[in-house]
């Protein structure tokens, strides 16, 4: 050894250095990760593989002196399976598993800082994507979870047995407070039971947020008091500061019993505030996820949608936009269904076919309401059901606001579709054959669902070709 | 005041047929009958009649119903499902009769 060289310095290959271990068998504490990994030509999957773990853990480019002073074997990402994509030569998912110790309690931010934080810019790599995240107990029981969940949320509202109905106020932006309030009134009257301030509703210079949380509390105040059923409106606080953000939630939680936030663009420590800020005042939190399909689109590059939707669970919202299979958006079938049982179930079970990679226990973190939004109408009821259960929020925006004779009657139609399709299921119809039959037969009773039936009855979105497909499955467990 | 009773109060309202029907999905998904009664559906709690119906077929819940209905003509009677297996909490909830 000379003082030139008193350590073995320089750039190794990451496999060549622990990060890629076939042999390692994931602890029951382990977080692990499925990465679908698309290397750039001519670096092996290994190789690829070990990078990512290495620089989502320990590893720099280069080897450095203070390696040897820390248990590297422990705090290393391990690299320990690497599945060929059916169908798609040169593209691999990556399993790596992390120790529980490379992660701050309570903390996204620090998960995601750590798992998505630098990887996804490698230049091996031409594209890199997170499919899913196995959160181990030990790590979820830091976790509050949903401020309320589903049981407590259904207990407050006293509604059982069918799905809860909304809309998004629209046009977006615009409108004055009073106005605004007004079609809220319209919509709660009619018989949904909650409406909804649009993702990017805040504080605009034609709508300050203290007028409409004024407005809209009367709204909700007159609706309540006409129908004798609990009412409520998602007052979006998403606001520039944090601070902002309390303000406007101190002043939400006597105008309506739930609120809302963009998750996403709020950031997930400001999300997290206003969570923890909701259970100590005993108010309903919706999330909106704007700005998600940024990264869960595509389906080589970015985090999969139901990865935030672990992240929206853990933290801890009562109601997460999830898809609506049938409606404008996009979603794959199968894989919005699984991401339903991530949200709402106590275990949900690998399933490739359905692009569940791990199996989730839930550690007892309550349930989350989907909701379904986006281009839905009261003569897919049936389907939505179907899909759906009766644990879910669906949205119907156009659906409502649209009805030729306004809001009340829109409300009234979607209440009507929801309860003669409820009802028949019940009895035991099989309600996707008979769906229509239901609708019609209900809608004899019900001037509101003719009108909508005729209006919307056969309208729907296809999409020619899909961005965001699962793997056909030969994925081996 | 209103108008509006929850799940099933924007159809006509449910005759004896509809509701034994009901009952029988109630006992059918392993959920407990409970019959309850008030005056004002906007509170929370509604007194409850006898205890939830632990061994009851559809035929005793009917009676059941009927006895309530009959004891308390000006309340409104409303049948919950029970879910003690999946989540402890009411699976379904719904109005079976008007005060008189």
């Amino acid at each position: 050894m000379t003082d030139q060289r008193l350590f073995d310095a320089g750039v190794k290959p990451y496999r060549d250095t622990g990060y890629y271990d076939p042999d390692y068998v994931p602890a029951e504490t382990d977080v692990l990760a499925a990465f679908r990994l698309t290397p750039q030509p001519g670096v092996p999957p290994e190789e690829a593989g070990a990078a990512v773990a290495g620089e989502s853990s320990t590893a720099t480019w280069t080897t450095v002196w203070s390696d040897y002073m820390v248990d590297l074997d422990r705090y290393k990402a391990k690299c320990y399976r690497l599945d060929p994509v059916p169908g798609r030569d040169g593209q691999y998912i990556a399993y790596i598993a992390y120790d529980l110790d490379l992660f701050e309690e309570g903390s996204i931010a620090n998960l995601a800082s750590s798992i998505v934080g630098n990887v996804f810019g490698f230049k091996a790599l031409r594209a890199l994507r997170l499919e899913d995240l196995r959160l181990p107990v030990a790590y979820l029981k830091t976790f509050p979870g949903p401020p309320n969940g589903i049981q407590v949320e259904r207990d407050r509202l006293g509604k059982y047995g069918r799905p809860i109905l909304g809309a998004t106020i629209k046009p977006k932006l615009g409108l004055s407070p009073k106005m605004y309030a007004r079609a809220v009134y319209e919509c709660l009257r009619g018989g949904l039971d909650f409406t909804k301030d649009d993702e990017n509703i805040n504080s605009q210079p034609f709508m300050r947020w203290r007028h409409r949380f004024e407005f809209v509390a009367e709204a909700i105040r007159k609706a309540e008091e006409e129908t004798g059923e609990r009412k409520g409106h998602y007052l979006n606080v998403t606001a520039p500061d944090v601070e902002q953000m309390l303000e406007r939630a101190e002043f939400a939680k006597e105008c309506s019993p739930i609120i809302m936030v963009d998750f996403l663009t709020v950031g997930f420590s400001a999300f997290q505030t206003l969570s923890n800020w909701c259970r100590r005042n005993g108010v309903l939190l919706h999330l909106h996820r704007a700005m998600h399909a940024v990264s869960t689109r595509q389906r080589d590059h970015g985090i999969h949608w139901r990865v935030y939707a672990k992240w929206a669970r853990m933290i801890g919202g009562d109601h997460v936009h999830n898809g609506t299979v049938v409606g404008k958006l996009e979603g794959d079938r199968n894989a919005t269904v699984a991401i339903n049982d991530l949200l709402r179930e106590d275990f949900v079970p690998v399933d490739p076919a359905r692009g569940i990679y791990f199996d989730q226990p839930w550690a007892s973190i309550p349930a989350m309401f989907p909701v379904a939004s986006g281009g839905i109408h009261a003569g897919q009821v049936p389907e939505l059901v179907s899909i759906f259960g009766d644990d879910v929020v669906l949205q119907f925006g156009g659906g409502t606001l649209g009805h030729p004779r306004g809001n009340a009657a829109g409300a009234t139609a979607n209440r009507v579709a929801v309860d003669a399709v409820v009802k028949a299921r019940n009895e035991g119809r099989d309600i996707l054959a008979d769906g229509p039959a239901i609708l019609e037969e209900a809608a004899r009773r019900s001037p509101e669902l003719a009108d909508a039936l005729d209006l919307w009855g056969g309208v729907t979105f296809e999409e020619a070709d899909p961005t965001n497909v699962l793997d056909p499955v030969e994925v081996s467990r | 005041m209103t108008t509006r009773l929850e799940t099933f109060s924007f159809l006509p309202p449910l005759d004896r047929r509809d509701v034994r029907l009901q009952i029988e999905h109630i006992l059918a998904e392993g959920w407990l009958p409970i019959v309850e009664y008030g005056t004002d559906p906007t509170q929370f709690l509604w007194s409850w009649w006898k205890l939830p119906l632990m061994e009851a077929t559809v035929e005793q819940v009917v009676e059941e119903i009927d006895a309530c209905a009959h004891a308390h003509p000006d309340a409104y009677v409303r049948l919950v499902g029970w879910d003690a297996a999946g989540g402890q909490r009411p699976r379904i909830a719904f109005v079976v009769r008007r005060p008189r």
